[in-house]
């Protein structure tokens, strides 16, 4: 359990966070989301105790965070990296060393998740080698070499192609399966609303929106339907049906304007455009987010308007 | 707080040194490193006991009597000088001398017994050697032509002439006065140590640096501060640094002693060092404390800094402490008991190469000695834990190049 009261944290003049409150409950995935900048590693650092809050507290099963509850936390930092001239073995035969973990026990588990990531014969091949995704992939075990309880893990999947990120995911998704409370940060909405239990929405330092993603889902739902589409959409910016498009070139979410039904809509597009999938949606947590954040001109920012 | 020393401490030392001791760099100037201490400890007495070095040099002689010529024939003997050639014409030496078969001649005046002058023509560069001999014989013969000429015996006059010449002992409190080597060859070895010193000292507070500054470029750090302290990672570098330096240390120190007793003897080459086993013990000491003094000092700047250019800049004031002793190495060992030299050996950040300097070439007062090191555990100490604040607050901080005032103003900072 981990319970983060009221915490604050200014660089110079700038707030990275404000006044943050919550508690991730032990078993759950918790994601803390928003874009970048909203202070999410900075929380995260506070958590693990890498730099201190300047007000408020953090209590890790119900006290402040020691050297012993380390060795209980995985944790992959937004700023990664591995010693370039090291074999993949050598670190982490290292980092698990740092983590109180016997050299056989280590080795076992190596294996074990290299395995599982498909880089057993890149075990005694020097970093510097590896692809992106690969080291990331070894970082992640890195974070998990320990057997830890809780996994703290910040942009976890940030520049992965989609396999890798897949993997990755599966690999927390298995994490938490086995018990782990994991809490994990993403600017990527739809990573969060796939694996989530819990999530915190920050907005410059400060809490947007927070809850069980069940009852946030409830709480700031909207009628939504999602289009997949060939041709212009454009002209739906104008229908009565409609009370906000957020479109990309093959695809769009719609939402209904009040007292209108999906059927309407799907009406007005027959003959229009070519629909390939048309889906009546609760609202993705990238809408929920963009409509919390107010004001339709800011909502339109993430969306590419261009359709020629 | 964390205890003085923990296993983690340990761990990461490993690493550190296993990181520099698997470096190219280490390996190469630890094999070389003893050449160039045997090179520097014996060189100035291989060239001081073979003496005559110079190439082969023929002289002409122009005027003069053969009994003159043979005179000079028969003392340049031993030299690499010969005499070659006599005439009493200037211009038929001169034609010989353009033809390549002299190297020089002298000219002998005939009122050579009234004149202070004898000329000497080369085509050769001024080889002091060869000009002091010639200068040497010539002189001799023609005083003892006077000397002849005014009724004493040459062999007498030389015989109460001659002056004695000094026997140098160095003394030591409580010892048996050694038998000094030669100025020429302590002054070197001294250089040469005194150099060896400041270079490990110079390359390992460096390479310290610049393994701080990797945890940063690498990002390592973040993740290894998810498992350890700050201090933890400090301590853990120094010391896995130093047991490197160590390991560098010992393997010259057994070849060069390996070379001064075995080998050298074995080859017959005579090899002596001042100060002897005691020079290597001193060299260690200081090495350790100010590697300590100096390691702090980088490690911190290693954690301030961006980048290698960035680290370098930030060093400056580091570097000037370790280069002034280096700087005044001729006044300090010429006069190693003088205020300047007592000083700089007991003002802290000068003290490990100028106090080890005076160890070589005197015999300072003990409590010097004792007051220099007590202030240097001072100030190891006192240096470590600034350090160590700038270290836990510089180690995250990244796309910034402070300045060093900004770095001291983390000083201050509450934890």
């Amino acid at each position: 359990m981990i319970e983060v009261e009221a915490i604050s944290k200014s660089y110079g003049d700038t707030a990275a966070v404000r006044d943050l409150s919550f508690r991730s409950t032990p078993g759950e995935i918790f994601g803390l989301l928003g874009p970048n900048g909203a202070g999410k590693s900075t929380t995260i650092r506070m958590i693990m105790n890498i730099i201190a809050p300047d007000t408020g507290r953090i209590l890790f099963k119900g006290s402040p965070l020691t050297v012993a509850d380390k060795d209980r936390i995985g944790y992959l930092p937004e700023e990664r990296g591995l010693y370039k001239k090291l074999t993949v073995a050598e670190i982490l035969r290292y980092l698990a060393s740092l983590k109180n973990v016997d050299a056989r026990t280590a080795d076992g588990r190596i294996d074990e998740w290299l395995e599982r990531f498909g880089l057993s014969e890149w075990k005694n091949k020097k970093v510097d080698e590896l692809s992106k995704g690969m080291a990331q992939k070894v970082q992640l075990t890195a974070a998990v070499i320990h057997d830890p309880d809780f996994v703290f893990l910040d942009e976890p999947f940030s520049g992965l192609d989609p396999v890798s990120t897949d993997v990755l995911r599966d690999a927390v998704v298995d994490l938490n399966r086995a018990g782990k409370t994991v809490l994990f940060s993403t600017h990527n909405m739809d990573q969060a609303e796939r694996i989530c239990h819990s999530i915190l929405i920050l907005n410059k330092g400060s809490e947007l929106i927070s809850g069980r993603l069940a009852d946030v889902k409830e709480r700031y739902g909207k009628r939504s339907v999602a289009i997949e589409f060939d041709g212009d959409l454009r002209f739906l910016d104008q229908h009565a049906a409609v009370a906000h498009v957020i479109r990309y070139p093959r695809w769009a979410e719609v939402e209904l304007a009040d007292g209108h039904s999906a059927d309407e809509l799907y009406t007005a597009l027959s003959g229009r455009v070519s629909v390939r999938r048309f889906e009546v949606l609760s609202p993705s947590l990238h809408k929920i987010f963009v409509d919390q954040l107010g004001g339709r001109a800011d909502a339109r920012t993430p969306s590419e308007e261009s359709n020629a | 707080m964390t205890p003085v020393f923990t296993r983690r401490m340990g761990r990461v030392a490993r690493m550190e040194f296993k990181l520099t001791a698997e470096n190219k760099a280490f390996v190469i100037i630890t094999i070389i490193g003893p050449f160039l201490i045997v090179a520097m400890s014996v060189l100035p007495g291989l060239l001081a006991s073979r003496g005559g070095g110079a190439p082969a040099f023929d002289l002409g002689i122009v005027g003069g009597s053969p009994a003159f010529t043979e005179s000079m024939r028969g003392a340049l003997g031993s030299t690499s000088i010969s005499v070659t050639a006599h005439s009493d014409r200037e211009d038929e030496l001169r034609g010989r001398l353009a033809a390549g078969e002299l190297d020089g001649y002298i000219v002998i005046p005939t009122n050579v017994l009234d004149t202070s002058v004898v000329r000497f023509v080369t085509s050769s560069g001024p080889n002091f050697e060869i000009v002091g001999t010639i200068e040497g014989v010539v002189g001799s013969l023609v005083v003892a032509m006077r000397l002849a000429n005014a009724g004493f015996d040459p062999g007498e006059v030389a015989a109460l002439s001659q002056r004695p010449s000094l026997e140098y002992r160095r003394f030591e409190a409580g010892r048996d006065d050694s038998e000094g080597p030669d100025m020429m060859s302590m002054l070197f070895t001294t250089l040469a140590f005194t150099m060896l010193l400041y270079m490990t000292i110079l390359l390992y507070g460096q390479s310290l640096g610049t393994s701080v500054l990797n945890e940063k470029r690498s990002k390592m750090v973040e993740v290894i501060l998810s498992s350890i302290s700050a201090r933890e990672l400090l301590v853990g570098k120094i010391l896995g640094k130093a047991a490197a330096s160590l390991l560098q240390y010992g393997i010259w120190i057994v070849m060069a002693l390996l070379f001064l007793n075995i080998i050298g003897p074995a080859v017959n080459v005579e090899v002596s060092l001042a100060g002897g086993v005691r020079t290597y013990a001193y060299l260690v000491l200081f090495f350790l404390l100010a590697f300590f003094l100096y390691a702090s000092f980088y490690a911190a700047l290693g954690a301030a800094s961006e980048d290698e250019q960035h680290l370098s800049q930030l060093g400056w004031p580091v570097i000037l402490f370790l280069v002034l002793p280096m700087v005044m190495i001729g006044v300090l060992s010429s006069n190693p008991d003088g205020g300047l030299a007592v000083g700089l050996s007991i003002f802290p950040l000068t003290a490990p190469i100028v106090m080890f300097q005076r160890l070589l070439v005197g015999s300072p007062p003990v409590w010097q000695v004792a007051l220099s090191i007590g202030l240097l555990l001072v100030t190891i100490a006192a240096v470590s834990l600034m350090a160590a604040k700038i270290f836990r607050i510089g180690i995250l901080m990244t796309g910034k190049r402070f300045t060093l005032s900004e770095v001291t103003r983390w000083l201050r900072y509450r934890e």
